[in-house]
């Protein structure tokens, strides 16, 4: 509740203020943080689903009703940890940028929305709302041909929506005497085979489009690549895991019915996309370009790993959600560090960097590292579990997600050492500012904190993803 | 009733005023009237659970030709709340003189008439009280070659449309003997009872379907709608789009759900097949072309068919949608002209174009247009979201086939609705003159803008005075 409206009321209030807002827009996204940092102290992880606000809201079917499980919790750390971050990585943008500001915290607000969601329609309204900043972000302070790119995601992801959309009416219509859209009311409802295959992939369409999985990444390389640094940012780090969370939490436990004949699908378009995208990431000129892909080839493997609907996979999938937020915003960050002193990201005109600044160096390696799954980085647990859980779901699978390990570390060592190492080409590097010093180590910290604990973030949703996955299998006693 | 009396004294006083007086003193009176209106509208629906609907105009109107009930008293209110919008945000500029007020007014009552008329005779008085001062209007700028032709355009369109409304209702006389609203539906309800199939009242109903169908500009007979509302000026125009819109629609309501709801069956499938079209087809045009006028004139196209489906839904379903999508398409619709309009200035190039630059000129319009143009395309936290959900949600057991076109036909109106953001926020040449905007007008778009956002915020509020 308070994780909403205290983002969104610090946006409006920004949006007027000038030059204030960017501490106001921060000052909203910390006081956001903290509340939630309140939450995550009283929270208890076997109790279920915690701190519920429910009230009617559009009618009496349609309740404004959010509430926090372990899932969720994980998601909003990630979400109000970043955001912050997200916001002094921009920093240095002070004038004409009042907007910019505001559209962040706002984002924060709607994300927020999105994954405390227990109402059918309230997640659709968020995951709509959600959409509506990252398309001024990019559209105003994009670069290239911005219009038209943020014009087909936009159109992309609306596609998406309105399938949901309409399955989430279908499902309501099915729901006795069309009472209510509540979570616990929409998984109960039984479907006919021929009605959970529309109705999941309808809802299917709505996260394969924002995760992106392989034949719906239309949108996703050009946006990350045109839209400004924040708009990357929160697009790779946080929207995207939107999509994934909707597939655990909405498409997998409302229409198991569906999940045998769709998760051959997620699946395989999870790790071909895993594969096309490393590829095409080790050709790549364009810094950005290549995050983009690997990001796009990372998230295949997490809805792989998910779509298996195994305690390992989901587990994994969740952990490996939150380090893939921290590493893409870092990789963004640096990125965009390198490119507003250089004027430039392609790699042939960066290199010998690491000489002119140390600091910088170590920030950018031990991100890479956290990117390519080095143990005792952040990235290393989850990918072992999700890989772990495609090897059982097959081996030849399996074997294929395998190779990204060694794909991801040619890409990204690549990306590394022709930007960093080597020559100088006349490359400068003026040192870091203090708020590109506090998001970095803060994101630094992050990778290497959790690459040694890991089970922290486990144990928040252990307990929410063991009833979840009972409630996919018991419900309709389809899965095993 | 009283509202209407109000109304049509109102006019011809309006009308006598005008003679040698100034406008701005006959504005002042609508403007009176509209208020007084209002407030015996809102009388009448606070209060008409506790008497009896018929009430003390049984004494007056001769057979119930009128019947006030909750319905068509909401409809009426919006219809004057619209009326009244489009009445304070063009009126300043645009030298409105007492003979075009009487006639809007004259307009207006039409619409009350058809909004709750319970005879056909009525309705058929309505629709040719509403459609006469139209065709003067749509002409009122006498100079202007385009405004001319939209009237005579109009005025021949109109005249065979009401033509063929009236032989409709002469085919559904002679199947049912009557044309009292209730005495039809309960000849049809009987027949379908019986298990008959009667020709004469199926070509009736066809024939008053197409007669409806042309005054709301829907599929396959919208083609006169882009080039009115283009050469019409901008204040018929979108007095055209809202106030036209709600009337048609509420009197389109009443006489398929009131009085053939019993035979929807036999109407059902081709007013879902015209509605779908409707949405295609509008949407599709929309997105190619270059002048914002006629974009938003075939978007109104699509809006119609959206609307069309709360008429087949269930009855009460199917009204609450229709209001609150009503609501919100004229909110944002007069928003929406109105920047056009300034934007404008006095030649009448309406292309895109017109909003380069709108972004830097003013932090208020921007949030305007966007909130308008968002609504428009239903994206949520907007009036538009709130109809769409509304109408999406009464349609989907009935004609799911319907709802996937609609859904279709709202993601393909993305593309034309955004294209003005290019132009007003991300275009680099921002040329555009400051635009002076008088304290009147910022409190009616003020309000527009709130209807729009509270409304898509919390719908409920519109369904409080159930």
């Amino acid at each position: 509740m308070e994780l909403i409206f205290i983002p969104i009321v610090a946006a409006f209030i920004a949006a007027w203020t000038g030059k204030w807002s960017r501490w106001i827009s921060l000052l909203g996204s910390i006081i956001s943080g903290v509340f939630l940092l309140y939450f995550f102290m009283h929270f208890n992880p076997d109790a279920g689903v915690q701190w519920q606000w429910n009230k009617p809201w559009f009618s009496s079917a349609i309740h404004f009703h959010s509430g926090i499980d372990g899932i969720s919790m994980v998601l909003l750390i990630l979400t109000n940890v970043l955001c912050p971050l997200i916001l002094l990585s921009a920093f240095h943008k002070k004038e004409d940028n009042a907007l910019l500001f505001a559209l962040i915290v706002g984002m924060q607000g709607a994300l927020n929305g999105v994954f405390v969601a227990r109402d059918g329609l309230m997640f659709y309204i968020f995951w709509e709302l959600a959409l509506i900043p990252v398309y001024f972000i990019a559209g105003l302070w994009g670069e290239g041909n911005r219009f038209k790119t943020t014009l087909r995601f936009f159109i992309y992801t609306f596609i998406g929506s309105l399938a949901m959309l309409a399955s989430l009416i279908y499902l309501f219509s099915k729901t006795p005497d069309s009472s209510s859209f509540s979570y616990e009311t929409l998984v109960a409802v039984q479907l006919n085979p021929n009605e959970a295959f529309w109705v999941g992939a309808g809802l299917l369409l709505a996260f394969a489009v924002k995760i992106p999985v392989m034949p719906f990444h239309g949108w996703q390389p050009a946006t990350y690549t045109e839209a400004p640094a924040v708009g990357s940012m929160l697009l790779s780090g946080i929207m995207l895991k939107m999509g994934l969370y909707g597939l655990l939490r909405w498409f997998m436990p409302l229409v198991p019915e569906s999940l045998p004949t769709f998760m051959p699908f997620i699946v395989g378009a999870g790790i071909i996309g895993i594969l096309y995208a490393a590829l095409i990431a080790i050709r790549q000129n364009d810094m950005k370009r290549i995050v983009a892909y690997s990001s796009l080839s990372h998230v295949g493997l997490i809805a792989a790993g998910i779509a298996v609907a195994g305690e390992t996979g989901v587990q994994g999938g969740i952990l490996q959600m939150f380090s893939h937020g921290v590493n893409a915003v870092g990789l963004f960050l640096a990125i965009d560090i390198i490119e507003r002193r250089n004027q430039t990201r392609f790699l042939h005109a960066l290199g010998g960097m690491a000489a002119q600044s140390r600091a910088f160096a170590v920030f950018f390696l031990v991100i890479v590292l956290g990117a390519t799954a080095v143990p005792f980085t952040n990235g290393f647990p989850g990918e072992l579990l999700l890989l772990k859980t495609v090897f059982s779901y097959h081996r030849v699978w399996g074997v294929m997600a395998g190779i990204t390990i060694i794909l991801c570390a040619v890409y990204m060592l690549r990306m590394y050492q022709f930007s960093m190492l080597g020559e100088s080409k006349g490359t400068v590097f003026n040192p870091l500012a203090w708020h590109e010093w506090v998001a970095l180590s803060g994101i630094v910290l992050l990778i290497v904190f959790f690459g040694l604990f890991p089970q922290l973030i486990m144990d928040i949703s252990a307990p929410a993803v063991k009833q979840l996955l009972i409630l996919i299998q018991n419900t309709k006693g389809v899965m095993s | 009733m009283t509202s209407l009396l109000i109304l049509f004294l109102g006019a011809i006083v309006v009308l006598y005023y005008g003679i040698n007086k100034s406008e701005g003193k006959s504005l002042l009176i609508t403007d009176i009237l509209l208020l007084a209106a209002l407030s015996s509208l809102v009388y009448d629906l606070l209060t008409v659970k506790t008497r009896n609907v018929l009430g003390w105009l049984t004494e007056y109107v001769p057979e119930n030709m009128l019947i006030w009930n909750f319905n068509s008293i909401a409809f009426s209110i919006v219809l004057v709340l619209a009326f009244l919008l489009v009445l304070g945000l063009f009126s300043r500029n645009n030298h409105i003189g007492a003979d075009l007020l009487g006639l809007m007014l004259f307009s207006v009552c039409g619409g009350m008439l058809m909004a709750s008329f319970s005879n056909l005779i009525m309705l058929f008085l309505g629709i040719e009280c509403l459609s006469i001062p139209l065709y003067v209007l749509a002409g009122s700028k006498k100079s202007d070659l385009a405004s001319n032709e939209s009237a005579v355009k109009y005025f021949l369109m109109g005249a065979f449309s009401t033509a063929i409304f009236l032989m409709g209702c002469a085919f559904l006389y002679g199947g049912t003997g009557s044309l009292e609203l209730e005495s039809i539906s309960r000849a049809t309800s009987m027949i379908t009872h019986l298990g008959i199939k009667s020709n004469l009242i199926f070509s009736g109903i066809i024939l008053l379907m197409a007669g409806m169908l042309f005054k709301i500009s829907a599929f396959p007979f919208h083609f006169w709608s882009p080039d009115v509302y283009d050469g019409s000026p901008n204040r018929t125009t979108v007095f055209m789009a809202t106030v036209v819109k709600i009337a048609a629609f509420a009197a389109f309501y009443r006489l398929f759900n009131e009085g053939l709801g019993d035979v929807k069956n036999w109407w059902g499938v081709t007013l879902a097949v015209s509605a779908g079209a409707t949405i295609l087809f509008g949407n599709i045009a929309a997105i190619r072309q270059s002048s914002f006028k006629r974009m938003l004139a075939y978007s109104s196209v699509a809006h119609a068919g959206y609307m069309l489906m709360a008429i087949l839904a269930l009855p009460q379903n199917g009204f609450w949608a229709l209001l609150v999508y009503l609501i919100a398409y004229t909110s944002s619709a007069v928003s929406v002209f109105y920047l056009l309009d300034r934007t404008s200035g006095e030649n009448s190039n309406f292309s895109f174009d017109n909003f380069n630059g709108l972004g830097k000129q003013s932090k208020w319009l921007s949030l305007i247009l966007i909130v308008s143009m968002f609504s428009m395309a239903g994206i949520p936290m907007t009036a538009g979201f709130a109809g769409k959900y509304g109408l999406f949600s009464s349609i989907i057991t009935s004609y799911p086939w319907l709802l996937y076109i609609a859904l279709i036909g709202s993601a393909i109106s993305i593309a034309y609705y955004f294209r003005v953001f290019k132009h007003a926020f991300f275009s680099e040449d921002g040329s555009m003159t400051a635009l002076k905007i008088g304290v009147m007008e910022w409190i009616f778009l003020a309000l527009s803008l709130t209807i729009t956002l509270l409304v898509g915020c919390w719908p409920a509020v519109i369904t409080l005075c159930k």
